[in-house]
C-alpha cells in the first residue's frame, strides 16, 4: 500500500454526503465480521471507515470495495455507532465518478448506468433492453448465455417493454437529480464538480455511474448473469 | 387440487382492500410471485388494487448513484398511493425497503426528506404527506388473524404436512432496522409462522438474513454463485427439502445459481471464489439442489388455488418431484 496523503475536508464531505457519523467509529470491526462481501473487497468495511477518517481520498476512490458492496446493510444493523457503511460506499462511488477515475469495478458501474437508463426511458426497468445496453457498455457478450436462454424460454424475460403514462414526471425527477446530488456532496467530489458530477445521473444517463446491487436486478439481472441476449 | 379460490370469512384485519405495488420484478422475472400473491389474496379475502401508473422504485442502482433518486422515485409512487387512501402492500423486498426508507424520511420530517419532497412536488404536482401505511404481505399474514385465516383455509385442502422448509428472508426485508424492520431483524419469524400455519415443518438454520449478492448476479456471477452456494448448502444440511423466499431477487439468485454452487463446491471443495459457469444441474455431484419457492406459491398450493402448476413451470430447479413425493401435486 502506498503512503496515505490526507486530503483536507475529505472526511467531512463524505460524512455529509453519506449522512453517517463516521467520526464515531472506534474500529470494533463488527461490520467487517458480518459483511457477506468481505471476500471480494480490497479494503474491508472497518478499514473504509478508518481511511475516510484519515482523509485518504486517492486510495478510497480507486478502491473496489464501494462497487462490490451489495447494500445489504448488515453492517448498519450491527454497528454500535449506527454507521451505515453502504451509504459511505455510495458516497465514495459518487466521489469516484465525479473525479472521473476508473471505477473500481467497471462491470458494476456499467450495470447501474444501464439500469437507470431503462428507468429513465420507460419509467420502469426493462430487463432485455437493460441487459443489452449493459453488455454493450461492459463488453461482455457470452457469459451465462445458456442460463439467459433458459430464462427466455420459461417466460421470465418479457420481449416488449412497457412504458408508464406520465413518463415526464420521472424524466423531470432525473433532471433534478443532477443538481440536487451535486449540491449535497459538492466537497466529496474533490476537484470535479459539474459535468457528470456527483450523482452521475444527470445528463443523458450515459457514462459510468456508481454502484453495487441489492435488488437492482430483481428485474434484470434477476437471474440473468450476463447472457441471454446474443 | 385446483379447487376454485373460495372467498373465506376471515377476521376484520384481513378482509380489506390494499393498494398493490408490484414493481418491475413481479411484472417480469417474478411473474409467478405476482400471480401466486394475487391467488392467495383472493383465497383469503383480500382485495388488491394495482397502483395506477406506478414507476420503478430505482432499486439499488438509484441508491448506488444518486441520493436524490433513491428517495424521489419511491416518493412519486407513495404520493400516488396516498391519494388512493388504502394501505400499500409491496411484496418485493427491495421495493418494500426503498419505500419504507423514503416514507421514514418524510414521516419523521428529516430535512433531506422535506427537501426532496419539495422537488417531487415541483416535478409531479404531488407531495407525499407521510400518512400511508406501507406493508409487506408477510406482515398481515403473520398477524394472529392472518395465521388463523391461513390455517382455516388450508384445512381440507392441501396442508403442507411433512414438507421441511427453510425460510429465507434475505437482507433487505428487515433493514435498516429503524425504518424498515417489522420484526427482529436478526431472527425474523413471520414467514416461519405462516409456513407452520400452512402445515409445513420449519427447520432451524443460520442464514435466514444473509445477503445473496443481489444484482451482482449480472455483473459478477462468480460472487453470487459463492454466496448462494453457502446459503443453499446450509439449508440442505439443516434438512430442508425446499427453501421459501419473500423476495424476487432472492428467489431468482438462489434458483438460478444453486446448480453452479453445487458444481463449484464439488470441483473446488473450497472457496476459490472465481469459477466461470460450471456444470449443469446436479451434474452427478453428491448433493441434489432443492427447489426455491415464493411463500405465496406454497400458500397457494396449500389453499388449493388455481394456477399452481403454471407457476412451478417457470422455476429453474424443478420443484415438482419434492411436491409429488409429499402428495401435494
Ligand atoms: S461496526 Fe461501526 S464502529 Fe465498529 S468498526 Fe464498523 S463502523 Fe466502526
Ligand atoms: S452493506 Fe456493504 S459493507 Fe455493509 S455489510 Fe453489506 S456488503 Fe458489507
Ligand atoms: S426494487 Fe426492483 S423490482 Fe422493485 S421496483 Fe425497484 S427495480 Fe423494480
Ligand atoms: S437477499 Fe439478496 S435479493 Fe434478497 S433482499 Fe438481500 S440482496 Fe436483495
Amino acid at each position: 500500500m502506498t503512503a496515505i496523503v490526507p486530503v483536507p475536508f475529505f472526511a467531512i464531505s463524505i460524512e455529509e454526503r453519506s449522512g453517517q457519523p463516521i467520526r464515531r467509529c472506534y474500529q470494533c470491526m463488527k461490520c467487517s465480521g458480518g459483511c457477506p462481501m468481505a471476500f471480494a473487497m480490497d479494503i474491508l468495511p472497518h478499514q473504509v471507515v478508518r481511511l475516510v477518517q484519515l482523509g485518504a481520498r486517492a486510495r478510497l476512490i480507486a478502491a473496489r470495495t464501494p462497487w462490490v458492496c451489495t447494500g445489504c446493510k448488515t453492517c448498519q444493523a450491527r454497528c454500535p455507532n449506527g454507521i451505515d457503511i453502504s451509504k459511505v460506499n455510495d458516497a465514495l462511488k459518487a466521489a469516484a465518478t465525479a473525479a472521473r477515475v476508473t471505477p473500481g469495478d467497471r462491470y458494476v458501474a456499467a450495470f447501474h448506468s444501464s439500469f437507470l437508463s431503462s428507468v429513465r426511458g420507460l419509467g420502469r426497468s426493462y430487463e432485455l433492453g437493460m441487459i443489452g445496453l449493459y453488455k454493450m457498455r461492459s463488453g461482455t457478450y457470452t457469459a451465462d448465455l445458456a442460463l439467459g436462454l433458459a430464462m427466455l424460454r420459461k417466460g421470465k424475460l418479457k420481449l416488449l417493454p412497457k412504458r408508464i403514462h406520465h413518463l415526464r414526471e420521472v424524466d423531470r425527477l432525473f433532471r433534478r437529480a443532477a443538481g440536487a446530488d451535486d449540491a449535497r456532496g459538492a466537497g466529496a467530489a474533490g476537484g470535479g464538480r459539474g459535468g457528470a458530477a456527483a450523482g452521475g445521473t444527470g445528463g443523458d444517463a450515459d457514462g459510468d455511474m456508481g454502484g453495487a446491487g441489492s435488488c437492482g436486478a430483481g428485474d434484470g439481472g434477476g437471474a440473468m448473469g450476463e447472457g441471454g441476449l446474443d | 387440487m385446483a379447487t376454485p379460490a373460495t372467498q373465506m370469512t376471515t377476521a376484520a384485519t384481513l378482509t380489506r382492500d390494499y393498494t398493490y405495488y408490484p414493481g418491475c420484478s413481479l411484472h417480469s422475472t417474478a411473474s409467478e410471485f405476482d400471480e401466486s400473491f394475487r391467488a392467495v389474496a383472493a383465497a383469503l379475502g383480500l382485495s388488491l388494487h394495482e397502483l395506477d401508473d406506478w414507476s420503478c422504485c430505482g432499486a439499488t442502482s438509484a441508491h448506488a448513484t444518486s441520493n436524490f433518486l433513491a428517495t424521489a422515485l419511491p416518493l412519486r409512487n407513495l404520493s400516488l398511493a396516498e391519494r388512493a387512501g388504502r394501505d400499500l402492500i409491496v411484496p418485493c423486498a427491495a421495493c418494500y425497503s426503498a419505500f419504507r426508507q423514503a416514507h421514514h424520511e418524510v414521516a419523521t420530517d428529516q430535512a433531506e426528506g422535506r427537501r426532496i419532497n419539495d422537488e417531487v412536488q415541483a416535478a409531479t404536482g404531488r407531495r407525499y404527506e407521510g400518512k400511508l401505511r406501507v406493508l409487506h404481505p408477510l406482515e398481515p399474514l403473520s398477524a394472529p388473524e392472518g395465521l388463523k385465516a391461513v390455517a382455516a383455509g388450508v384445512a381440507g385442502k392441501k396442508p403442507l404436512t411433512g414438507l421441511k422448509v427453510a425460510t429465507y428472508y434475505g437482507c433487505l426485508l428487515q433493514r435498516p432496522p429503524g425504518a424498515v424492520a417489522f420484526e427482529d431483524p436478526e431472527q425474523p419469524k413471520s414467514m416461519d409462522r405462516i409456513m407452520e400455519a400452512a402445515g409445513a415443518t420449519v427447520v432451524r438454520w443460520s442464514y435466514k438474513t444473509e445477503c445473496c449478492g443481489a444484482s451482482l448476479t449480472l455483473t459478477r456471477p462468480e460472487y453470487v454463485v459463492q454466496l448462494t452456494g453457502t446459503i443453499t448448502g446450509a439449508a440442505r444440511r439443516a434438512g430442508a427439502q425446499a427453501i421459501v423466499t419473500a423476495c424476487p431477487m432472492c428467489q431468482a439468485n438462489l434458483d438460478t445459481r444453486q446448480p453452479q454452487g453445487i458444481g463449484a463446491a464439488a470441483t473446488a471443495a473450497g472457496n476459490g471464489g472465481v469459477t466461470g459457469v460450471t456444470g449443469a444441474a446436479g451434474g452427478g455431484s453428491a448433493e441434489a439442489p432443492v427447489p426455491i419457492f415464493y411463500f405465496t406459491e406454497l400458500l397457494g398450493l396449500a389453499l388449493g388455488t388455481r394456477g399452481v402448476r403454471s407457476w412451478l413451470k417457470r422455476h429453474i430447479t424443478d420443484p415438482v418431484p419434492v411436491l409429488a413425493a409429499h402428495g401435494l401435486l
